[in-house]
């Protein structure tokens, strides 16, 4: 078990060389504090995500010197890269230590226990053994793409790779120990959270932004459907970040942060195919926001949807050049006449989503303490934050509260999918939520 | 229980101690006063199920540190009553890159039904299933003779029982 994990950090070291330079790449300075790190690692895990898929559409294997090779060239086009990174501003006051300290060291001591907990995780719910790790193993075990499984064997199989990439890539490195496996999701769970800081801690106070952190590590969702290994969480956490880089983008017009955009909302969409509909979502907000300051700034944005489909689309050509069909399309048999019998559905799948993302045993109270910082930041005039947080979730229910309509699946059974597609909406608002507060005490100090 | 109730005193006691000690700094501002209410109730209300959370992962930990190796590694398997056993032998008897075809009694009730053709995509790899008999270079069933398909086989073995009391698993060669 030990020689694996040192292979599957290995494996870890790769995506967080390739990361830094792909950062480098996009403006920001090298990495020099954890946090810093952890953003360099999750642009690593996107970009090698998103190249190793090209790579096995293009025939390559994943072998571990192809992902060496792979991540030494996003390396080395950072350390080529004339970009300046500017270093980003510490936030003023209002850091009580104390508190800090303990919200701080809650949260490692949290994830020092799912580390150990992860490490013994074997592969239990259904889809992770049989869809996102099996597609992994297929890579691993007949050598890089094959048509014959993806037509016959794989469970789903028009969900594009990134996923089974970056397992197949640990695989590798450690060999098939499905148990070690879950280490990777742990990185991907302490790799945002840690993103979060570095991309927040110049605009929120610490304990807000530590507060907002403990917050999401703590919510029983987040920790139980990481360790089922399913994509849900890794997209969500994509998302996430592409909702936060998109902030960024709109309210403190951060060059750097709409490259990073582009990268995230790109793993989103190559993730699983619902992060397409969120990224959609959005970008959609995204640019209706920008555009109300600068159209020049709107197209640029509206580009971020084109990058967006970078792993997407081959692999969608891939599959129709190699005959893969579709386990279901939401347009499958659609008329004006089922669209009409099947109208009752709405209000079942809207009651659906929007009580799991109100469960307080599954995302505690996220998501009406986010409501209430939204009109918090609406009434201290902070309207970027609130107008993205509050327009994307909501189109992001009545997206899925469409799917789940049109759904040629069985309806019941489609509609329980409902607790693990809402991890996207409801990591993108509390991700946002520090910027919301911080704009309302900000707000409340200038006026006391 | 116990440890819920425990949380939740802890929340309340760190909402209050927080409260007391952060409010004076928005002395006129209710905006700033409710956005440290909900900084300090959305942490709170967190703190209260972290020791309950911590108990339940370390009970989780308890059980999966205990598995053996081979144990996780056929859990999905256990979990859904299949015989981690039979796989092994369909592994043994059937040589990597070889193909197969896959069927189930339709009298056998789901997940088991299900989970066995899915459970053999994976564990059997590198072979490969195909969609008909006549295509496979072997048949592997669960509770059906494979004389049943119209294809010349050359050999037909029990290889166990995929789930007790449950018909056995068979593994045919076919011939040619």
């Amino acid at each position: 078990m030990i020689a694996d994990a040192l292979g599957l950090l290995a494996a870890q070291a790769c995506f967080l060389a390739a990361g830094a330079g792909v950062v480098r790449l996009l403006g920001r300075p090298w990495p020099s504090s954890l946090a810093d790190g952890a953003l360099a690692y999750m642009a690593g895990v996107a970009a090698v995500g998103l190249l190793g898929q090209l790579l096995l559409i293009a025939g390559l294997a994943l072998t571990v010197w192809q992902v060496v090779a792979l991540s030494g060239l996003l390396l080395a086009a950072g350390l080529v890269s004339s970009r300046a990174g500017g270093g980003s501003r510490e936030p003023g006051s209002w850091r009580p230590s104390g508190a800090l300290v303990l919200v701080a060291g809650l949260v490692l001591a949290f994830l020092l226990l799912l580390a150990v907990d992860f490490f013994f995780q074997p592969l239990w719910k259904w889809d992770s053994w049989a869809m996102w790790t099996a597609k992994a193993r297929s890579i691993v075990l007949l050598d890089g793409l094959d048509a014959g499984y993806f037509q016959r064997a794989a469970l789903v199989p028009e969900h594009p790779l990134l996923l089974p990439v970056i397992e197949a890539i640990d695989f590798r490195f450690m060999g098939l120990n499905e148990q070690v496996l879950h280490v990777q999701f742990w990185l991907l769970v302490a790799g945002f959270l840690g993103s979060l800081v570095a991309l927040l801690r110049d605009r929120v106070p610490p304990l807000v932004l530590w507060a907002a952190v403990a917050v999401i590590l703590f919510a029983p969702a987040f920790s139980y459907q990481a360790a089922t290994a399913y994509a849900d969480v890794p997209l969500a956490i994509f998302f996430a970040l592409a909702g936060v880089c998109a902030w960024r983008w709109l309210a403190l017009s951060d060059r750097t942060a709409l490259g990073l955009l582009a990268l995230f909302a790109a793993a989103t969409c190559a993730t699983k195919f619902e992060g397409l509909v969120f990224v959609a979502a959005l970008l959609l907000v995204l640019v209706v926001l920008v555009a109300a300051s600068s159209p020049r700034r709107a197209a640029l944005t509206a580009g971020v949807g084109l990058v967006a489909l970078v792993g997407l689309v081959p692999w969608r050509i891939w599959m129709a050049a190699n005959d893969v069909e579709q386990y279901h399309s939401v347009t499958e048999g659609l008329d004006a006449g089922t669209l009409w019998s099947r109208l009752e559905r709405i209000p079942t799948a809207l009651w659906a989503l929007v009580r799991e993302m109100l469960d307080p045993t599954s995302w505690l109270l996220i998501v009406p303490l986010a409501a209430a910082a939204i009109a918090l930041a609406y009434a201290a005039r902070e309207r970027h934050a609130s107008a993205l947080a509050l327009a994307t979730s909501l189109a992001i229910v009545a997206a899925l509260t469409a799917i789940y309509w049109l759904t040629a699946l069985p309806f019941a059974f489609h509609v329980e999918s409902a607790p693990r597609v809402v991890a996207a909406p409801v990591l993108l608002l509390a991700s946002l939520t520090p910027v919301l507060v911080a704009a309302a005490l900000d707000r409340g100090r200038e006026t006391a | 229980m116990l440890l819920l109730a425990f949380g939740a005193l802890l929340g309340v006691a760190v909402f209050v101690a927080w409260w007391r000690r952060l409010r004076p700094r928005f002395p006129d501002d209710r905006l700033g006063a409710a956005a440290l209410a909900v900084v300090l109730l959305a942490f709170c209300s967190a703190l209260a199920v972290v020791p309950y959370s911590a108990w339940r992962i370390a009970e989780d930990i308890d059980h999966t540190s205990s598995l053996t190796r081979t144990e996780a590694e056929t859990t999905g398997a256990s979990l859904n009553s299949l015989s981690p056993g039979v796989f092994d032998e369909l592994r043994r008897a059937i040589p990597p890159g070889d193909s197969y075809f896959v069927d189930v009694a339709p009298d056998i009730g789901s997940p088991p039904s299900d989970a066995f053709p899915e459970w053999s995509a994976s564990a059997l790899l590198p072979r490969l299933p195909v969609r008909s008999p006549e295509r496979a270079d072997w048949i592997v069933t669960w509770g059906i003779p494979p004389e049943r398909y119209d294809v010349p086989l050359a050999g037909v073995r029990v290889v166990g029982h995929a789930r007790e009391r449950l018909p056995e698993a068979y593994l045919a060669r076919v011939a040619g």
